[in-house]
């Protein structure tokens, strides 16, 4: 399993700050999110990933999340 | 994280600074060095506005001996709600001059240097060449990327702050010691897919919430105490009243302070960021699709459960190096003058894709004032596309 913590509009749409998911590529575990939290299809493409802190570049079937990594989901913003 | 402290201490302090800063003067990590090297300190704050506003006063106060304040907006009766650095008798003053006469009732020790002007690739270098730290507090992402650039080109700490709705985050950001912004965040979000303050409002007290977060920081940087935000994010949500923490690693394949930096000057960033018209934002808010909806939709289309028509508005010459499949070329231009609308089917959705998503959003703007209510056009255009469903396939 791969835990995942969702911030701000993300949290919202999926309605849980912190979620499990089956381990695998990046796109196999969004494409479980979003089967599992709808409200997400919207939000996840202006959405920035950090695999186990470190910022995600590039085509997401080809990035491996393994057992225990941490995806954090951050939707950005830039009011101010 | 072990910066050293970034400014040194200025001379002495008159009896009267004394006597305003003795709150500081008797905590031992402050102390007459740290105040010394607050009064020595130069910050810029970019924008006096949400964020601003709370920073500029907070700095004025803390006693750093000069501000800057780049900013070129006039005070409008909407800012009242939450840029408290403006009152009501500054409704249509320039904000700069409001800011700068607040900030003298604060606290008369404080030089205050406007520079009431937009602050863009060109003048930026020198600007920032000028002061210790850069605040922050500008309201768009092509002049955050730019704030970035220029922060790591001039090797400046960067305190971050960005606010939306119920929703803040932090962060310091100096890649001489730690990450950068684009280190969290590598590509500017397709345009029009993230809704401004302006159209989607902000709670005004979380400028506050936020702003003192940057001024803690800042402040913590120019004497060297603490352990600054730099290498994690603090997000905030208002409403269910939490601080989360991020911790961000520096990416040696940033595209700005990484192993081997692509950007290696300012670039321009209106067109890295597709910045739109607000006519297009608002066409896209609610009709951006994205790159994996659009290939469901075109499997549906395949297997003739479905029917639209999918319309590249890119120039021909793009269309040359690559292709969706079962995509129209119409370029922008042809919607621009209408001539685009008496080749469209009205009896079928219309989707639009571009190369990253601004031109699009131009083109749906017109269709939505066309009378086609149910266009809409993919975020992150053929870009995304090639990166997520067909990466055998050119980015350009």
């Amino acid at each position: 399993m791969v835990t995942v913590r969702l911030f701000a509009a993300a949290r919202a749409a999926a309605g849980h700050d912190r979620v499990d998911a089956t381990a695998g590529t990046l796109a196999e575990v969004l494409a479980e999110l979003i089967e599992r939290y709808p409200g997400l299809g919207p939000v996840l493409p202006r959405c920035s990933y950090l695999l186990d802190e470190m910022a995600v570049h590039g085509d997401h079937r080809e990035i491996t999340l393994d057992d225990g990594s941490a995806l954090d989901i951050l939707p950005p913003f830039a009011g101010g | 994280m072990g910066a050293p402290a970034l400014v040194e201490p200025a001379g002495e302090l008159s009896i009267d600074e004394v006597r305003r800063y003795s709150r500081h003067l008797i905590i031992p990590d402050v102390g007459m060095t740290g105040q010394k090297r607050l009064k020595r300190a130069r910050v810029l704050c970019v924008g006096a506005g949400g964020l601003g506003s709370p920073a500029l006063m907070y700095l004025a106060a803390a006693g750093v001996g000069t501000l800057g304040i780049v900013e070129f907006d006039v005070v409008d009766e909407s800012n009242l709600q939450r840029q408290i650095i403006h009152g009501q008798s500054d409704v249509g003053r320039s904000k700069a001059e409001s800011a700068r006469d607040s900030i003298t009732e604060i606290n008369p020790f404080v030089e205050v240097v406007i520079h009431p002007e937009r602050l863009d690739s060109s003048n930026v270098m020198d600007l920032f060449a000028q002061y210790d730290l850069i605040v922050d507090g500008t309201d768009n992402f092509a002049t955050r990327y730019l704030v970035n650039d220029a922060c790591v080109l001039l090797g400046k700490p960067y305190v971050w702050g960005s606010i939306y709705r119920f929703d803040g985050q932090a962060s310091v950001f100096w890649a001489e010691y730690g990450p950068c912004y684009r280190c969290l965040y590598p590509e500017p979000p397709p345009p029009g897919m993230v809704p401004s303050c302006a159209e989607g409002g902000v709670l005004g007290v979380l400028c506050a919430s936020i702003g003192s977060i940057q001024v803690t920081e800042a402040i913590k940087l120019i004497t060297g105490i603490g352990d600054s935000l730099l290498g994690r994010l603090m997000v905030y949500d208002a409403l269910e009243m939490n601080y989360r923490q991020v911790k961000i690693r520096k990416d040696p394949n940033c595209a700005v302070c990484g192993v081997n930096p692509t950007v290696t000057e300012l670039i321009d960033y209106d067109a890295f960021c597709g910045v739109i018209s607000d006519a297009a934002a608002e066409a896209a808010r609610d009709s951006t699709i994205s790159v994996h909806d659009l290939k469901r939709m075109l499997d549906e289309r395949a297997a003739g459960e479905r029917d639209f028509v999918l319309i590249d508005v890119r120039e021909p010459i793009e269309w040359e190096i690559v292709t969706i499949d079962g995509a129209e070329l119409i370029p922008k231009g042809a919607f621009l003058d209408g001539s685009a609308l008496e080749k469209l089917p009205t009896d079928k959705q219309i989707v639009l894709h571009c190369k990253v998503g601004g031109r699009s959003a131009e083109a749906l703007a017109v269709l939505k004032g066309a009378g086609f209510a149910d266009a809409v056009h993919v975020g992150g255009g053929i870009n995304a596309w090639v990166s997520q469903i067909e990466p055998e396939k050119p980015n350009y």
